[in-house]
């Protein structure tokens, strides 16, 4: 009887394990993806200095196919750039799969074979993504293990080759990150109201020293440690990172001519008290020869291990794009302050509909450094800014609804900017101080139908002084937008260079599906996304976009 | 500070199968140059508007103390930081490029990704030919650390007629061994220090009126990419004459002919040999 009912049991147990194979197995398989194809038809307009294209038409395309059944994933992604479009990297000219990953997940365990994205803490060390606007991908291609061993804490390790173009970087990454979360991984904490975070990681280079006249060293280290403290409203965020000589091109200077040998260093900070209606946010950061690529030869926005943000506002508005921070990650000691406040609907200066106010304020200086005429470059004194400030700004927006349908926007920004430093040209460029206005009404004339407005002024004695612009977009909801901007370089010196950026364009949108298509003048000019950025040339000509996913 | 780093330690100790490499001063090498008779060119894009090129001009012209005449060096002003302020400027007025310099520019797509970088041998490295100004020494040392015979030999015989500055030009090229694939000459003139305009970062104030040009591409002597050469095979020697009027401005004095072999496919520059227009 008792081995009856154990054999009942087993059998019982054995089937209900089949039955979750079964289970699993029979998991539905989906296939999802997104493409984007970009073109543009170039003319040659050589007053805003656009550039003859021999093809006319360059186009950016890309499609995504991701795989799921259940615990695996898969995808690959193709790209083709025939030929790269104005500001793009040339290198990127060409077409193939440029991307294809598999990995398997189970409660413990997470292992991915082929190409994956990651960030370590912060990124001051280590950080792979992909920014399509930009031009940047620097996708590791290796092996990740990931390991949860308990609750509230992971491991995790990686080794690989980083994405450049088509092809790959000449050196090995190996990165390794941990995080500890107190309150999940001590029992009797789990009810504590504040929370804890630990991580530390270290990242690893390898590039063979193919150099005969310096010594360089072929495995390069840096490692950060960070902490994370929340408690109610409250919140703080702490990074420092560390690395070993790294002489580079980045960091040569004219007596070491393929880089200097200082460490380099990071510490980012922030703290934030947010609660409805109200946020403060406080940052600083302190950025020295933080330069990290996978090949020490690299430049610009190739192979790069670290990742450090811009500590200024991420600006939308056209002109308020024209003098854009770029972080200088060899060195700038950077603060940021942000408020928003809303002012209850009712209140005097709330009114009927509420009130909202925003202040930004944030400044990136230079280091203050002392040059040592040697190999070792310069010493530097921490956290303490030099006398050069390279980039100040203060924003204040104001938004108010003035009845149900009518909204008002309006924002003033007054920028310091060092072209010199900031866009690399040297000091002769000197500093551009500007004064930004920007009104925007969003109207609503009926259910469907909506009328957005902007008008921008920027005022500078600078570089090519005045501008202005003004927006009129309708949009049809949900499917139809129409638009049409113009930028004017009204102030410029030469009467011949006060030039019109004119700008109409389309879109029609249905479900997952996207088509644009513009025809107008842009401007040169820096695109930054978090302090990263590409130059787009000016050009002049039409230009179609497609998305779709599914 | 120090505390930062006491927290990072033991966790760094954890990861001793990280390595990492502290390299102590001094930090410059003995090279040891491997002898043979093959030869380099290294092509420098650059401009007179980049002000990180004369770093990078400066330290490539420091490695002839190393590499002495195995180094040929050809400085191409082509791209957008070559470009020329209308006369009414005070400096940047000359126009230092070329037509085959902007070819070269153009179809090797270097200035586009920026300057200074350039091209050693034309020999491609993770399938680019462009290379950073830091990585060309390595490539440098990977021609000529090749010890074996160099496959062709070059000889330049040069004739200048001052009156006319008419400048004849024999190249004779022997197979010592056979090359397989098509194959062409190029021979293209250069002029060393040349008196101009240059932005230097690392000079205060950094436009330098008197900067001293090194060995700046002036013309070719057949086009861009060169004449085609018949035969190839062992024990041939391939013959070949030009002619070029020298432009007024320029000085012969300090000119040089630059001729090379080159496999019409690869692009990658078999031999190269200079020499002086007047000797």
């Amino acid at each position: 009887m008792k081995s009856l009912r154990k054999t009942l049991l087993t059998a019982g147990l054995l089937i209900s394990a089949i039955a979750s194979q079964a289970q699993l197995l029979n998991l539905p398989a989906e296939i999802h993806g997104n493409f984007q194809f970009d073109a543009q038809y170039y003319i040659k307009d050589s007053l805003i200095g656009a550039l003859d294209v021999p093809e006319k038409v360059l186009s950016n395309g890309f499609g995504n196919l991701n795989f799921t059944k259940g615990k695996f994933n898969a995808g690959i992604r193709y790209e083709s750039y025939l030929n790269p479009m104005l500001g793009f990297d040339t290198r990127y000219k060409g077409s193939g799969i440029t991307y294809r990953f598999a990995s398997y997940v189970n409660d413990e365990l997470e292992i991915t074979i082929g190409n994956f994205y990651d960030q370590f803490g912060s990124g001051l060390i280590f950080r792979s993504y992909e920014e399509r606007g930009l031009g940047i991908d620097n996708a590791m291609d290796g092996i990740r293990i990931k390991y949860n061993p308990w609750k509230g804490i992971y491991v995790k390790g990686f080794i690989g080759e980083q994405r450049s173009y088509f092809s790959k970087g000449p050196g090995i990454v190996r990165g390794f990150d941990g995080e500890v979360s107190l309150m999940d991984a001590i029992t009797s904490l789990n009810n504590s109201k504040t929370r804890i975070t630990l991580g530390g990681s270290v990242v690893s280079k390898y590039q063979k020293d193919d150099n005969d006249l310096y010594k360089l060293p072929e495995n390069v280290l840096a490692f950060a440690s960070r902490l994370n403290i929340t408690r109610g409203n409250y919140s703080f965020y702490g990074e420092y990172a560390y690395k070993y000589n790294d002489p580079s091109l980045v960091n040569a200077t004219a007596i070491s001519p393929f880089g200097i040998y200082k460490e380099g260093q990071a510490l980012y900070m922030n703290g934030a008290y947010t609660k409805k209606g109200i946020g403060i946010s406080l940052s600083a950061k302190y950025i020295d020869n933080m330069n990290f690529r996978s090949d020490r030869n690299a430049t610009i926005n190739d192979l790069n291990l670290s990742y450090l943000p811009a500590l200024t506002k991420q600006q939308t508005y056209r002109l308020a794009t024209i003098y854009p921070y770029a972080t200088q990650p060899n060195g700038e000691v950077g603060f940021q302050g942000e408020l928003f406040y809303n002012f209850k609907q009712g209140s005097t200066l709330g009114g009927k509909y509420g009130t909202y106010i925003a202040l930004n304020y944030s400044q990136a200086n230079g280091l203050d450094t002392t040059s040592l005429n040697n190999e070792l470059g310069y010493e530097s004194e921490f956290f303490i800014p030099g006398d050069s400030k390279y980039f100040e700004e203060v924003n204040v927006e104001i938004q108010k609804k003035v009845n149900k349908d009518l909204k008002v926007i309006a924002n003033y920004i007054y920028t310091l900017y060092d072209k010199g430093v900031i866009q690399g040209l040297g000091d002769a460029y000197g500093t551009v101080y500007a004064h930004i206005g920007i009104l925007e009404t969003q109207y609503k004339i009926n259910k469907s139908h909506s009328l957005r407005v902007e008008l921008q002024h920027l005022m500078t004695d600078q570089d090519k002084k005045n501008w202005a612009m003004a927006l009129v977009e309708y949009s049809i909801s949900p499917n139809w937008f129409f638009a049409a901007f113009d930028e004017y370089n009204y102030g410029n010196d030469d009467e011949d260079l006060r030039i019109h950026y004119p700008n109409v364009s389309m879109g029609f949108t249905k479900g997952a599906n996207r088509i644009t298509m513009g025809y107008g003048k842009q401007r040169e000019g820096l695109l930054c996304v978090g302090g990263v950025c590409r130059n787009v040339p000016a050009s002049n000509g039409f230009s179609l976009s497609v998305t779709s996913s599914f | 500070m120090k505390a930062l780093k006491l927290i990072c330690l033991p966790l760094f100790a954890l990861l001793t199968f990280q390595s990492c490499d502290e390299v102590e001063a001094p930090y410059k090498e003995d090279i040891i140059v491997v002898g043979g008779d093959r030869k380099v060119l290294v092509e420098d894009y650059t401009g007179h508007k980049c002000g990180n090129c004369p770093r990078a001009a400066k330290a490539l012209h420091d490695l002839k103390d190393v590499y002495g005449d195995r180094l040929i060096i050809m400085t191409v002003h082509a791209g957008g930081f070559a470009t020329v302020f209308p006369p009414s400027a005070p400096y940047y007025t000359y126009d230092f490029r070329t037509p085959e310099g902007t070819e070269l520019d153009t179809d090797f797509g270097i200035s586009a990704i920026g300057n200074p970088n350039g091209m050693v041998n034309r020999r491609q490295v993770n399938g680019n030919y462009v290379l950073s100004s830091t990585s060309w020494l390595g490539e440098i040392s990977n021609v000529l650390g090749d010890a074996s015979p160099a496959p062709v030999k070059i000889e330049i015989e040069n004739t200048f007629d001052v009156a006319s500055r008419t400048l004849q030009t024999e190249i004779n090229s022997e197979f010592v061994n056979s090359l397989g694939g098509a194959h062409k000459l190029c021979v293209f003139l250069v002029e060393d220090s040349i008196i101009n305009w240059q932005k230097d970062y690392d000079a205060s104030p950094e436009d330098i009126p008197d900067y001293v040009h090194r060995d700046v591409l002036r013309t070719s002597m057949n086009g861009t990419y060169g004449d085609a050469i018949a035969n190839t095979s062992a024990g041939t020697i391939d013959t070949k004459n030009y002619s070029k009027t020298l432009d007024a401005t320029w000085n012969e004095n300090n000119m040089k002919v630059i001729s090379f072999v080159y496999n019409e496919v690869t692009k990658e520059i078999i031999q190269v040999e200079e020499h002086e227009v007047i000797h």
